[in-house]
């Protein structure tokens, strides 16, 4: 069950690349244990939002928090302390080609002198946790499926038993099937981990299942935010048009302008 | 107006690329000699830059080697001079051809491997994924490579130092009808440690600038396989160009004082 206690903050966030303004006074706040689900559609500041948290984007102002801790233009060693806390699902998975699925796993735990032996246990661990057998430990990612890719790129997000995951599109590019096995080992990793999570995407099915909270993006700034349950019954046009799919409302008249 | 504008808009533009090339180096030597080391990497990276490389600049180097011997000869026999052509063999393939032809082919092989492949890893997001996993991507990605090229490209020019000579000395006495021991004796005598030690300066410049340059550009790749495909190019390009320019400046700062 979500507590009080805030364990991600983005106050006032502003993040421009030259004249073009992606995040305008962005405000996000997830309580600690709590899954949030941020949706919206393509090009409207989600995958920037995420990249700030992770630092690899830097704000031009405004505040980030992580535990009460400002993660913004802090320095390497620094950073490494507070990505320790973090796991990250990429929307293509992000698996390092050159290494085996289970190296890939252990990628994390060997950098923060994990000793081998032991990674690969851990990692072996987390490859059965997100169903793929064992036998897969020693192919290399190009010999894997998109679904199979998810997987993986699941198992290394837990593998260091993160306090935070984030979750980049989790189902895109998955058919629906896989979608919905993908989601529920998202649930499941989760509720068996404790994590607080944060995932982008627009696909609702997703979104519903995955979400305690949903929040919803639009021209870089959060347009309405509330419990999963409550988005059906919103009055917001934009959220109402989004979850429902609809080509005529206020978000297609802006896309035209 | 527009004239002026262009002017303007080059001139900003190569600033800010000259900027951002000189913090990306200084960030990557940085990064190449503080702790942690990846010794495996480095230890992949010298095989990949020294071994694999060594076919392709042996045969450069062989081929140059023979063609200088019969062009020398052809011209200085116009002079009587035909004596001359071991001692001119040695010096340009020391001083000059072998470090700048193993650069250039090295650039071609492993300056476009090292954008294609740190690019691809951009556009895929494997390099924000090294970032979350407590990894430095220049720590992981780009010091292996520069320590690889800096070390690897002089041993890759000593012996293709002693490939080129052996080219020469194969036309001399074989097309040519030299001596074989007046041959390697004229070589022998004529050659200076000075001769091969700058070449092989002059190689460890030469693998810095390719793996500055592939490593550059793959890093700051984007949009997909036109994209890496760009980075490439531009590798390659940029690093063939650097070669040919600090030769130069390399040979005028050690040879200028004799004239």
């Amino acid at each position: 069950m979500a507590e009080t206690e805030t364990k991600i903050l983005m106050k006032d966030v502003r993040k421009a690349f030259g004249p073009k303004v992606i995040l305008d006074d962005f405000n996000l706040d997830i309580k600690t244990g709590e899954s949030m689900v941020v949706i919206g559609g393509s090009g409207v500041g989600k995958s920037v939002m995420l990249k700030c948290l992770l630092g690899v984007l830097t704000p031009e102002s405004g505040a980030i928090t992580i535990d009460g801790d400002n993660v913004v233009g802090i320095g390497s060693a620094e950073r490494d302390r507070v990505n320790a806390k973090l796991g990250m699902l990429f929307q293509g998975a992000a698996l390092f080609d050159s290494q085996t699925v289970w190296e890939n796993v252990a990628f994390g735990l060997t950098a923060r002198n994990v000793a081998r032996d032991e990674a690969r246990e851990i990692a072996m661990q987390k490859i059965a946790m997100v169903g793929l057998k064992p036998e897969i430990a020693e192919t290399f990612p190009s010999e894997l499926s998109g679904g199979m890719k998810k997987r993986v790129g699941l198992a290394r997000a837990i593998a260091a038993d993160p306090e935070i995951i984030f979750f980049d599109e989790p189902t895109t590019g998955l058919d629906p099937l896989m979608g919905d096995i993908i989601n529920d080992l998202i649930v499941h990793c989760v509720e068996a981990t404790g994590a607080t999570t944060l995932t982008i995407t627009h696909d609702m099915l997703s979104a519903r299942k995955i979400g305690d909270r949903i929040a919803m993006i639009y021209k870089g700034k959060i347009i309405w935010a509330g419990p999963t349950g409550d988005i059906d019954d919103c009055d917001n046009e934009h959220v109402q048009q989004f979850i429902n799919g609809r080509t005529d409302g206020p978000i297609q008249t802006a896309v035209r302008d | 107006m527009k004239f002026l504008q262009s002017i303007g808009r080059f001139t900003f533009g190569f600033l800010a690329t000259a900027g951002r090339i000189t913090v990306f180096t200084g960030t990557a030597l940085m990064h190449a000699v503080r702790p942690p080391f990846y010794p495996r990497i480095i230890l992949k990276q010298m095989i990949e830059i020294g071994y694999f490389s060594l076919p392709v600049v042996g045969l450069t180097a062989v081929f140059a080697g023979m063609v200088l011997a019969l062009q020398s000869f052809t011209g200085f026999a116009r002079f009587s001079a035909e004596g001359a052509v071991a001692n001119v063999v040695v010096l340009s393939i020391t001083r000059e051809l072998g470090p700048v032809l193993a650069g250039l082919m090295v650039s071609g092989r492993i300056g476009a491997s090292m954008a294609a492949e740190i690019g691809t890893m951009r556009v895929t997001e494997q390099v924000d994924a090294l970032t979350t996993l407590s990894t430095n991507p220049f720590k992981y990605l780009v010091a292996p490579r520069f320590i690889a090229g800096i070390t690897m490209l002089p041993i890759l020019v000593f012996i293709a130092d002693i490939i080129g000579i052996l080219g020469g000395y194969l036309v001399g006495v074989f097309a040519l009808g030299f001596n074989p021991s007046n041959y390697l004796q004229n070589t022998y005598e004529f050659m200076e440690v000075f001769d091969v030690v700058s070449g092989l300066i002059k190689a460890s410049v030469f693998g810095f600038i390719i793996t500055l340059m592939g490593c550059y550009h793959g890093y700051y790749s984007k949009g997909g396989a036109q994209g890496v495909g760009q980075a490439t190019t531009n590798a390659v390009v940029s690093a063939s160009i650097l070669i040919l320019c600090f030769d130069y400046i390399l040979t005028q700062l050690f040879f200028a004082a004799d004239g």
